[in-house]
Formats: C-alpha cells, structure tokens, sequence
C-alpha cells in the first residue's frame, strides 16, 4: 500500500464515513488533518488517523524515563523528569513526579536518603499520570544511573552494591540500577 | 534636488522587474535546526527568516500556565546585521508588537486543548531584512509548527500588499515600503480564508483594500503551496533516515 502523506488543513475523509482519530480535527461534515504525517484510513473501526512524523512526547504508563532527584520527604522523593529513555525530543506536559517510599527500591526501605539524594540521576518507570505523575525503581535496571557524592558532588563509581567516591575516599549507600556503569560512560542522555 | 525615485516605470513594471501581482521569489526549508523541536529557514526575496519551535513544553513561569490549554509565546527579533544601518539588539516597540501579532495568529490555528499546562514557544529570527518581514517571518514559523508536528487547524500563511505610486502591489520590497503610500501585512487560514493578521500602515480606500485583499488572499495561496513542498521533502527525508537506521538493526 502507497504511503499517502498530508498536511495540516488537508481534507482526509468526510464524516458520513470515518470518525475524526488521533491527528485529525472535523468541521461541518469534513474531517482535516491537523498535523503532518501518514494517513491511516481505518476500514474496520471507521477511523481516520495521522501518525505524525515528528508527535510531541507525552508520558504514558510504562515508559522508561531518565530524571533528577530534587526532593526528598519522608515519604516520598521529589523527581525532574528530564527525558523518555531513547527520546531526543523534550517531554511535554507535567515533568515532576513523585516515587513512594514503598516503590523505591525492591526490598524495604527504611530511610529514602539510602536510596536515593540530590541530584542523583535515575531511571525510573512511569506508573501513573493522571492525576499526578508517579514513578517507581523497585526493579533491579532501575534506580540511581548518576550518583554525586554528598561531600565533594563529584559523581560517584559502582562499587559492590553501593556507590564510592575515589576523591573523598568513602562509600554510600544508594539503589543503584543494574546498567549504572552503562548509562554513566554515556553521561547526562 | 534629488530625483524622485521611480518605483513603477512606463510598462507598469517595478523597479526589480516584477508585475503588480507577482511575488519574490520564495524558498523555505524545513527542518534546519538540531536542537529545536521544529524549525524552517525562508528566504523571501532578499529577506532571510529563521524560525524555531520549542514544545509543548512545561511552561515557565508557572503563572502563564493555562489550565485548559497550551499557550503560544512568539518573539520576533531582528538580529543586529539585518539591516543596513545596525539594529540595536534586543526588544524594541516594533518587535514586541509584531510578536504579539504573530503569536496571536499562531493561537487562532493551534489546538491547544491537548496540551493543557503547557508553552508552545515560537521564535523568529529575521537575519537579513527587505520589508515584509512579518509575513516572511510568520510564514516559516508555521512550517516550523507544522514540522514540530503541533495539531493545528492548517497552515498559516502570509503575504503584504499595498499602494505604490496609486498602483495597487503585491509584496512590496524595501524601497517601495519606504517611498509608497500604504503596506498591508495580511495572515490567513489558506482553506478558510480567514483573516489571522490584518495590518495597515499607510492610507487606501474601501475600494484599493478590498482589491488589494484579493489579490493577497491569492498570493497567500501561492504560498501555502510552497510551504507544503517544504514539509514534503521534510517528510521525505525523515522517511529515508527511518529507512536506513531499520536497515542497520
């Protein structure tokens, strides 16, 4: 089947045959494209999509996502969600998220500050957006990609299961994920 | 005394050659910048227009936020070397009133109820300047929303016509704006027609608007054609580097 790509304004179908999906808008009977990409004329359902080439990202239940720590409460840590794994394009929409104390790490977490500190760098998954974005590194590739030491802020190495600052010449304890070495060779992503 | 400069010679042509009705040639790309959302670089006769879109992205600050949609910030700035003399840089009366006008175009074809909470910031760059900025520059901008891949009604397109030496011309070029009696910066939706931008600085009658709108409302048309170009080769290339990042996995 031929690729058929239109733009925004274009008409695509008439509403008498399709309803209006992703990508399109209708007005007076007809259905127009609202962004530019590939139509996709469903024959089952009677929906006309357009998958765009270039969407806006938005967060959805289950993605991988990079982000900075910037609080930590009692019972919860304060995150930046910075970007979606694999994703060059900014995120659109809500960008702080909250993780649980009892999703932050695969056991049971006494005190947040042993899991997790300022500034730190995780990969996290997203466990729910609406109404407010939560996350979770109870898994064992998810947690602290980028720790910095608490001391100097020098960024820390993988040592064992916890984190060590050669300069400062001490460990700390932190949830660290499974591809910290990975992810820290490749810097901020 | 100084001769007076003869904007429309015995043909009825103008001073580059052009016929009442006939456009600067015009050139758009899509897709230019790296780092941007969206982006389109224009050249419109001597004019060259770059535009980035960044978003929908959080909006900052927070007290901008609209709750039930996404907002659509502009700037419009000439870069100092733009224009013959040096433009002092920065915001100026002029430019924080055509951002207002550009991004209140941009609003009225953005469907921003998809993205509550958030900015759509759009920026123009005018990096060499031969009148009709404006219109040149709303016009990549809308390539470059197009490109960023924001839902919008259609495509914004823009083009200025006026009155030189009582002749009614479209797409006045810098001395024709600066010796003419009138410059009307026009935006339409292409499909619609409807009215985005209307601007006049000069004097016309009912009449000379009303004639002049035609034949803008027309050029404009032109224009949209071009813009689609642009985003189709746009499309192309993105579909070859698909093509070939499959190819290595």
């Amino acid at each position: 089947m031929s690729i058929k790509i239109v733009f925004p304004g274009e008409l695509v179908a008439v509403s008498e045959e399709y309803m209006a999906g992703e990508g399109t808008y209708e007005e007076e009977g007809d259905i127009f494209a609202a962004q530019t990409g590939e139509l996709r004329l469903d024959p089952r359902d009677k929906v006309a999509r357009v998958k765009s080439c270039n969407p806006p990202v938005e967060l959805n239940v289950g993605d991988i996502v990079l982000a900075i720590g910037e609080g930590i409460r009692p019972t919860m840590a304060v995150v930046k969600v910075e970007a979606v794994e694999g994703v060059e394009r900014g995120i659109t929409g809500e960008t702080e998220g909250t993780i649980h104390i009892s999703k932050i790490s695969e056991g049971y977490t006494e005190d947040i500050k042993k899991e997790l500190r300022l500034g730190d760098i995780i990969r996290a998954r997203v466990i729910q957006v609406k109404p407010s974005l939560q996350l979770a590194t109870n898994e064992p590739p998810l947690g602290v990609v980028r720790g910095l030491c608490t001391r100097c802020r020098l960024p820390l190495i993988k040592k064992g299961r916890s984190l060590y600052c050669e300069h400062c010449e001490r460990s700390e304890p932190r949830n660290v994920a499974t591809v910290y070495d990975a992810l820290m060779s490749r810097g901020k992503g | 005394m100084v001769k007076k400069l003869k904007l429309i010679d015995s043909k009825g042509l103008r001073m580059d050659g052009r016929k009442p009705d006939e456009l600067r040639p015009i050139k758009i790309e899509a897709g230019v910048l790296k780092r941007a959302d969206g982006s389109a670089y224009l050249e419109w006769g001597k004019n060259k227009v770059m535009a980035g879109v960044y978003g929908p992205r959080e909006c900052h600050p927070r007290h901008m936020q609209n709750p039930a949609k996404a907002i659509v910030r502009c700037r419009y700035n000439m870069v100092s070397f733009s224009v013959d003399d040096r433009k002092r840089p920065g915001p100026d009366r002029r430019s924080t009133e055509i951002s207002k006008v550009a991004g209140e175009a941009f609003s009225s074809v953005v469907f921003g109820e998809q993205f509550p909470r958030t900015s759509i910031d759009v920026f123009i760059e005018i990096l060499q300047a031969d009148a009709g900025t404006r219109c040149a520059g709303i016009t990549a901008a809308s390539v470059a929303l197009a490109d960023a891949g924001i839902p919008m009604r259609d495509l914004v397109a823009a083009c200025a016509f006026g009155k030189v030496q009582g002749k009614m011309v479209l797409d006045l070029d810098k001395e024709e704006d600066n010796y003419g009696e009138a410059d009307v910066p026009l935006a339409i939706i292409p499909r619609t027609e409807e009215i985005v931008l209307l601007q006049m600085d000069g004097s016309l009658t009912t009449k000379e608007l009303q004639q002049g709108l035609k034949t803008g409302i027309d050029a404009c048309k032109q224009i949209y054609q071009i813009q689609k170009e642009a985003l189709k080769r746009r499309y192309a290339v993105i579909l070859e580097e698909e093509e070939t990042t499959e190819g290595d996995a």
